[in-house]
This record gives C-alpha cells, sequence and structure tokens, in this order.
C-alpha cells in the first residue's frame, strides 16, 4: 500500500535470517499491518541490514527506525539499570526468568527507556549464554582455569570470567572466527545460536551448556513514532507484541535444543554440569553480588533476587 | 593574528600526529598486556577506536586542504587550465553544499545523543564525543573548501595565484610519493657513494 | 526508479571529479529524498558507525608501516639480497628488482607504496648499468602491484569487512596468487632481458655472500614473519599484526638501521592519517549507499540479470573480469571493492564460487588497474619518479598488461592456487 498519509513503520534486529528473533519479527509486522488495515505499512530488516545493535538504538532514537529487538547488555549502554539483568546466573531457568520481566519489575525497568525517547513493550529473548572452547571438555569449576576466554568490553562479563578463573580478553567480534582458529583465544561465549550461525563449531571443540547469563531482547519502539499513533493503533500494537511474544520465546527454546543437537552432529562435544558443579559456579560469583549490592541497583538486585525465589519455591 | 595564521598553517597535522600517536600506542598496549602480562584492557580496543574516527574526520579536512581527494577524473583531462578550474569549482560547491548538511544534522544528531547520556560500553565515555567527529572535522572542511574556492575564484579573475594551488594534481602526489621520491633520491645518491 | 537515481546522480557526480566518497554520499541523500524509504539522518549516522570497526584500524597502521618502512632504509638491504640469488643471470638485475618488490610487497599492503619504494632506487640503479628506462619504470610499476596481492593487503581487508570474510584467511589465499603474477613478470623480464642483451653482474653465486646479505638484511626480512607468523601463531589479530608492524618498522629503521629520526615521525603521521582519511572517507559513505542497494534488492537483481545473460559460470566469470577491468582502469581499488562487493558477491557466490577466491581474483583484477591509463596510480608514482611521461609509459606498460592478464585468468580457473592453505 502506498498512500500518502500511510504511517511507516521500520523494524531492524542484527539478529540473522531464520532464527526465532527475525521469524517472530516478521510476524509480528505482519500481524500489524493487517490488524491496522495497512494504515501502518511494516518494512522489517533483519540481520544488522541497516546497522548493528548500537545503531539500531540511536535508529529508534532519531526515528529513522522504529522498532527492533536488542539484547538487554547493549541497551544498560542507554539505560544504565538493564545493566542487572547481566547478573551471572541470576535466573536458574526460563520461567522465573518470564515471572520477573513479565512482572512489575520488568515493567519497572522498561520505564526507563522514554527518557532515552524510546518505548519499551515486551521483553523477548536470544536465550542462555553458553561458552564454548577448543582445549578441554569443561565439566567443573577447575577446567575453565587459565583459559584465555573472548567476552564483551563490559565490567560485569569481565568480572564473571576472572571469578570463574579463566582468563577474559575482549576481542573484536568481526575478528573472533580467525582468532579463535589461530589460538589467539580460547574460546567465546554467547548464546547458542551464535556458535550454529557463525560457523565456529568449525574451530571449537566442546561446548558446555554453562547457562551463565539469559538474555532478554526487548521489544521497543521509537518514542516519536508511539506518540504519533492513535490510541486503536497503540493497542493493536501492544496485542500484537504480546502475542508474538509467547510464540518467540517457544520458538526460541525449540531452537536452542535444535542447535545442540546440530552441534553435536558436527562433531563437537556438548557438555551438561552437574548440579554440584552448578552449585560451584554459582558460589564463585558470589564476590559479584556483594559489590554489586553496594552499587545503585542493588535494591533493584535484591527485589529480582526475591521474586526468583518465590517463583522456585 | 599569529595564532591564528599557525593554527590554519598546522590544526589537522597536530590533531592527526595526536590522535595517530595514541591509535598506535594503545593497540600495541593491548597486545603487550594480553600477551605478557595475561591480563586485558577493557577500554583500549574502544580508544583506539574513537581517535581513529577522529583521525578520519579531521584527515577528510586535511585533504582538502591538500587537494588529495580520491577521485575520478576522466573530464578533466578534457579541458585547459580555467576549464579544469571551473568543473574543480563545481565540484567544490557540491563537497561543501553536502559538508555543510553534515554539519547541521551531525551536531543535531550529537546534541540529542548527549542528552540522552549514552555512554561507551568500556571506558564510559560519553557517545557524543564520538559523534561530535563528524560535524567537528565536517565544519574545519567547511573552512578549507571556502578558501580553496576563494583561491580559485581569484585565479578566474586573473589575479596571480599558483596554478598548482588551484588546480588538483593529485596524479603525480598520490600516497605522499612524491615526497618518498625526494628523500628517497637522497639515500640513493648517498648509496652510490 | 530509486536505484535509477541512486546510479544516475552517483555517476553524474564522478563525472564533475567530485570525491568518490562525496559523491557516493550525495547521491545517496538524493535517492533518499526522492524514495523516502529511510530518513536523511541515516547517512549521517552511518558516517560515524561504519568507521567504528577495529578491523578496518589494520589500514592506518598498514600504511603507517609502510611509510615507516620506505623510509627506514630497508630497500637497499632487501635487493642486495635478491641481487646475490639472482644477480649473474641474464636480466638478473631486473629479475631481483621484482623479488625486492615481492618482499617489500610482503610488508606493505599498498601498491603505489611499494612502487615509491622500491623505484625510487632500482630505476636509478637499472638504469645506470644499462637497462632502457622505460622498461625499467613499467617493471616497477606492474611490479608494485604484487603490494595489493600479497599479505598484508588494504584491499583485501576492505573487501573482508565488507563481504564478511575473514581477513586472515584472504592473506593466506593471496600468497600463492601473489607469487604466481611475481614469477610471471620475472619469466617476461628474463625474456624480453635475453632479447635485448641485458645480462647478469658475472659475479658467480657465491652462498657466503648471500647469506651476509641476508644477514644485513635481517631486520626488515623479520617484518613478513612477524605480521603472518604473528596471526597466523594464534599472537594476534590481523589488525593488531598491522600495528606490530609499524612498532617494529620504528624500532628497525629509527634504532637499528637509523634512517629515519624521531623529527621525521610528525610527517610521516601526518602523510598516513592522510591517506587514510581519504579512503575511510569512501567507507563511511559507502555504508548508506550499500544499506539503499540492498533495500532496492539491486544484488538480487544484478544476479539475475546476469544470470539470465548466461547459465555458463565460465562466460559470467568472464563478464565480471571486464566489468573489473573497466571499473579499474577508471576507479580507485578499494573505492571499486567497496562499492561492488556487495553487488557482485551474490552472483557468484549463486555460481557456486568461494568468496575467499573471488576476493582474490577481484583484488588480481583491480591490481591490473593499478598500471592501466586513464587512472592508474602505480603509473602516476613511477612516472613521478621516473620523469617518464605518462603517455610513452603507457605504451611501455603494455607486454606487462598482457602477462599480468594471463595470469589473472590462470588464477581464475585454477581456485586452488589461492585456496591451497585454507581447508
Ligand atoms: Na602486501
Ligand atoms: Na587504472
Amino acid at each position: 500500500s502506498d498512500r500518502e498519509d500511510d504511517k511507516k513503520m521500520r523494524l531492524a534486529n542484527a539478529t540473522p535470517e531464520g532464527r526465532s528473533l527475525s521469524d517472530a519479527l516478521y510476524l509480528f509486522g505482519d500481524i500489524v499491518e493487517e490488524e491496522t488495515d495497512g494504515e501502518i505499512d511494516v518494512e522489517v530488516y533483519t540481520n544488522s541490514q541497516v546497522g548493528g545493535d548500537r545503531e539500531v538504538f540511536e535508529g529508534m532514537q532519531i526515528n529513522t527506525i522504529q522498532g527492533a529487538t536488542i539484547s538487554t547488555g547493549p541497551i544498560s549502554q542507554f539505560a544504565p539499570r538493564f545493566d542487572v539483568l547481566d547478573l551471572p546466573f541470576l535466573f536458574p531457568d526460563e520461567e522465573s526468568a518470564y515471572e520477573v520481566l513479565d512482572g512489575p519489575i520488568g515493567e519497572d525497568l522498561l520505564a526507563d527507556l522514554p527518557d532515552q525517547n524510546v518505548i519499551g513493550l515486551n521483553y523477548w529473548e536470544n536465550g542462555y549464554r553458553t561458552l564454548s572452547n577448543d582445549i578441554r571438555e569443561i565439566e567443573t569449576l577447575e577446567d575453565v582455569q587459565g583459559l584465555d576466554l573472548r567476552t564483551l568490553e563490559s565490567q560485569m562479563h569481565i568480572r564473571l570470567w576472572q571469578q570463574l578463573g579463566a582468563n577474559p580478553t575482549p576481542i573484536n567480534y568481526g575478528e573472533l572466527y580467525l582468532s579463535m582458529d589461530q589460538g589467539t583465544v580460547d574460546g567465546q561465549e554467547n548464546p547458542v545460536g551464535n556458535v550454529v550461525n557463525d560457523n565456529f563449531y568449525e574451530v571449537q571443540q566442546y561446548i558446555t551448556r554453562t547457562d551463565h547469563i539469559y538474555n532478554a531482547s526487548p521489544l521497543m519502539l521509537s518514542k516519536p513514532f508511539w506518540d504519533s499513533l492513535t490510541t486503536e493503533e497503540q493497542e493493536i500494537i501492544s496485542e500484537a507484541a504480546d502475542k508474538v511474544r509467547d510464540y518467540q520465546r517457544q520458538l526460541n527454546r525449540e531452537e536452542t535444543e535444535d542447535s545442540y543437537q546440530y552441534l553435536e552432529e558436527q562433531g563437537m562435544t556438548v557438555t551438561e554440569l552437574s548440579e554440584e558443579e552448578q552449585e560451584r559456579f554459582h558460589e564463585a560469583v558470589e564476590p559479584i553480588y556483594e559489590s554489586y549490592e553496594q552499587s545503585e541497583n542493588g535494591d533493584l538486585m535484591k527485589r529480582i533476587l526475591k521474586e526468583v525465589e518465590s517463583v522456585d519455591n | 593574528m599569529q595564532i591564528i595564521k599557525w593554527l590554519n598553517e598546522h590544526i589537522e597535522e597536530c590533531l592527526l600526529v595526536i590522535l595517530t600517536s595514541i591509535m598506535v600506542i594503545i593497540t600495541a598496549l593491548q597486545i603487550f598486556m594480553r600477551f605478557v602480562l595475561g591480563s586485558s584492557l577493557e577500554w583500549s580496543e574502544e580508544l583506539a577506536r574513537y581517535c581513529f574516527i577522529w583521525m578520519i574526520y579531521i584527515g577528510i579536512s586535511y585533504g582538502v586542504k591538500k587537494q588529495r581527494h580520491i577521485k575520478v577524473d576522466v573530464l578533466m583531462l578534457l579541458f585547459k587550465d580555467k576549464g579544469k578550474v571551473i568543473l574543480n569549482m563545481i565540484a567544490n560547491v557540491i563537497f561543501l553544499a553536502f559538508a555543510i548538511f553534515i554539519v547541521i544534522y551531525g551536531t543535531n544528531i550529537a546534541v540529542q545523543i548527549f542528552g540522552w547520556g549514552q555512554t561507551s560500553p568500556g571506558l564510559g565515555l560519553p557517545m557524543a564525543f564520538v559523534y561530535f567527529a563528524t560535524p567537528a572535522g565536517m565544519s574545519l572542511t567547511v573552512i578549507r573548501l571556502i578558501q580553496q574556492l576563494v583561491k580559485q575564484w581569484k585565479f578566474l579573475q586573473g589575479s596571480y595565484v599558483d596554478k598548482d594551488e588551484v588546480i588538483e594534481d593529485r596524479e603525480t602526489d598520490l600516497y605522499g610519493a612524491q615526497d618518498n621520491l625526494n628523500d628517497r633520491k637522497i639515500s640513493a645518491n648517498e648509496g652510490g657513494r | 526508479m530509486t536505484a535509477g537515481v541512486l546510479f544516475g546522480s552517483f555517476g553524474l557526480l564522478l563525472l564533475l571529479s567530485v570525491p568518490i566518497g562525496i559523491a557516493l554520499g550525495v547521491a545517496s541523500l538524493i535517492a533518499l529524498i526522492y524514495s523516502g524509504t529511510l530518513p536523511v539522518e541515516f547517512i549521517v549516522q552511518g558516517l560515524v558507525t561504519s568507521v567504528d570497526s577495529f578491523p578496518i584500524m589494520a589500514v592506518p597502521f598498514f600504511i603507517l608501516a609502510g611509510e615507516i618502512m620506505g623510509k627506514g632504509g630497508i630497500t637497499n638491504r632487501l635487493f642486495n639480497v635478491a641481487n646475490t640469488l639472482v644477480g649473474n643471470k641474464t636480466g638478473g638485475f631486473a629479475i631481483a628488482t621484482v623479488i625486492t618488490c615481492m618482499f617489500f610487497a610482503a610488508m606493505s599492503g599498498s601498491g603505489p607504496a611499494t612502487v615509491a619504494a622500491i623505484g625510487g632506487i632500482m630505476i636509478p640503479a637499472m638504469v645506470s648499468i644499462g637497462y632502457d628506462k622505460k622498461f625499467a619504470t613499467a617493471l616497477i610499476a606492474a611490479a608494485g602491484s604484487l603490494g595489493v596481492i600479497l599479505p598484508p593487503s588494504i584491499p583485501l581487508i576492505m573487501y573482508g569487512t565488507t563481504g564478511g570474510s575473514s581477513v586472515g584467511d584472504l592473506f593466506l589465499a593471496g600468497i600463492i596468487p601473489g607469487i604466481f603474477v611475481g614469477f610471471g613478470l620475472m619469466v617476461f623480464a628474463y625474456f624480453y632481458s635475453r632479447k635485448n642483451g641485458y645480462h647478469g653482474t658475472g659475479i658467480p653465486f657465491d652462498f657466503n655472500t648471500f647469506v651476509r646479505a641476508s644477514w644485513e638484511a635481517k631486520w626488515a626480512l623479520f617484518i613478513p614473519i612477524i605480521i603472518l607468523g604473528g596471526i597466523y601463531g594464534g599472537i594476534f589479530t590481523p589488525t593488531e599484526a598491522a600495528a606490530v608492524a609499524v612498532i617494529y618498522a620504528l624500532i628497525t629503521g629509527m634504532f637499528l638501521y637509523k634512517e629515519i629520526k624521531i623529527k621525521d615521525l610528525p610527517k610521516v603521521m601526518v602523510d598516513a592519517s592522510l591517506t587514510t582519511a581519504t579512503v575511510l572517507l569512501i567507507v563511511g559513505a559507502a555504508t548508506s549507499f550499500g544499506i539503499l542497494l540492498t533495500i532496492e534488492q539491486i544484488p538480487e537483481q544484478v544476479t539475475e540479470a546476469m544470470l539470465a545473460l548466461s547459465e555458463n559460470p565460465i562466460i559470467i566469470v568472464i563478464i565480471i573480469t571486464l566489468l573489473l577491468l573497466i571499473v579499474g582502469t577508471f576507479m580507485d581499488t578499494v573505492a571499486a571493492i567497496i562499492i561492488l562487493t556487495p553487488i557482485l558477491l551474490p552472483v557468484v557466490s549463486e555460481l557456486g564460487f568461494d568468496p575467499i577466491h573471488f576476493g582474490i581474483l577481484m583484488v588480481v583484477n583491480l591490481a591490473i588497474g593499478f598500471i592501466t591509463p586513464p587512472l592508474g596510480v602505480n603509473l602516476f608514482v613511477a612516472s613521478g619518479i621516473s620523469g617518464l611521461s605518462i603517455e610513452s609509459l603507457s605504451r611501455a606498460i603494455i607486454p606487462f598488461f598482457v602477462v599480468m592478464l594471463i595470469t589473472l585468468l590462470v588464477i581464475t580457473f585454477v581456485p586452488q592456487l589461492s585456496l591451497m592453505f585454507l581447508e
């Protein structure tokens, strides 16, 4: 539809085609277009076509892009409180993450976004981050000792791996494959989908389901765009967002299992941590929680932990 | 006046030397820290990258001053001096318009980003500093382009201006080859003695 | 239609001799205003985000390292090694010149830098022992293009970052094709010298002299070992390797050979950042141009149009080769790579070409463009050094052009040359 007064809604992400976050974004666009009778004209640009996470967020701020899903890590560059979600082993399982993020705490965090000229609708997911390396099978905490590990340039991530005994090294993602191939670093940690999509399995032998950080991926819209919509249109969009969120999470969890299976077929050794070892990993990062408690975000952290505990019981 | 004259001559050179030095030192330090000390800096790559961005946009201005931007000059070959200058002026006016566009929109975006307070992940530096590289460099570029156009206008009016200063004769000087050459001829002669 | 506006205004601006980067930016701006696909702020944002890239930082480092090495007095020493090896043979001096270019190419990422560094010494030297000046100059111009085929290579870095291929793999893939092109030039130089009676020094090969010359040149010969050894030995990334090359070249030039002084450094840095900035303006502006191409689905259309021409991969590759040769005649190598990679890579991928192999093809193709008038950067530099006119040089370069074309065809149809070191 090419009507003059159509509202154009460009949706973007940095996720490859075929991953659940991309499929869901298309679906969301289709629903919005259909329900608004084409009043809102949606275009979807996946796979960093119009930029990576930071560019896309900035794009929403200046309203060149109207909507996107971005992991909470990069969002904390804009809205620092999102940093709390990158605390290691914060959510023991997806259910507790959903409980917290879909409840008042999640809402509270999203309320930081309008100051950034962005509206947060709800939380989709990129899934748990997981550890791969080419040196040895990681079954115990001791196995992590001395691994040269590529991490994000983030205090929290670097501290996490220091606590676990690895040597964290920020290396540019674009140079990561070669760096692992040549042994500049021994391993990396990302959601398992990256290991599949970026062929890391060609240069990595072992993957351990550490599930150390749960990456939520909020669906956000440009605030100027949101404000230009009618109440009715806003309602349509919010409803579509919730419907697609549930579908996306389901799809992503299936995709995660498929990914591990694929990696096994490709010859990687996939390892699960025993419950005792999981416990030891959690204990090892305890100092991070202790110092985080002193930070401005300490109360928020305690609220989340309390909520998680109540879910578990 | 002295200061302005000195700045006019050397501002880009000065900034380029500082920025390049930081880039080299920081990147070398990053390897040293990882390889020799076994512990990494979380801010090194970021700082090097941001210096790099500033270097590019200051360098673009310097490229105008030195007339060294990369272009296709097929049409140039068809004209004599005056025609070349006129063609060059047209190109410079288009460049100028684009540079002004970047200054206006670039400032606007940088100011907004400054207001929203986005910080860089490693250094915690306001990202607006990075975004100011484009409007800052392009502002310098605007000045250089206007200086160039004034010279070219004077040349057309018949006042004496060195021809090399108004016609881009990039071909023999690309990649600083001419300078390299002068240095090298001397050393070649020395070698022959 | 948007595509028409985009390419039409881009072509017109190029004709008006607007700098390529600015032409890309203005054309994107016009197309955005025309189509309304994306707001114009997009271009401004792209100018920052597209150069906010660590892999691309290898470009200024390799340029800087090349400048320092050129001034640091390593050329003489490299030539002495080559000359003790082959100097006594027919055409020995010419062959030694090509080998020196290959050594230097293995340190420098740029073609013109190689010409400038080697030509200043070798052209007078060759002429002084009786070689035809035109032949000597053309030889250097051609051999200088090895600078971008042998790793490290700035165009290969650009291809890797534009097309999403591993720069390290591209570097590995460039080794054999680079040696092969160099070998082709040496074979031609030999036959030419035999015909024209250019005999060697007459000094028989002496192993001790060779070892002594190599020892003299040891600090220089270490550079490629450090760059490639460092990358493939897992010590540093290609970008870090480039920074190491800078530091190493500085130490060698300043303290070991003592031919470059601290007071020379600011000028070297300014020159290197100037070259970098003029190249990266194109990168910055090409991002929005590239995104517009993607949104308008130009790569898909080009792929379809090409495949409609013929189903035969050989014919399509020949068409692409001709296109690249023509573009290389008029356009700067890096600009051509940044603009054409997103358009051509989908076509050749469809034909089952390996992207690494195609990167080498593209670079060899465009390296030939270094020596073809009207825009042949190596020709300009060589002409500046020798004082020969572009016209007479253009005639002298023809046999070298033919030799390089033949080697290009071999590299095109024998992918193993490029891919043998990759699994
Ligand atoms: Na090279
Ligand atoms: Na050419």
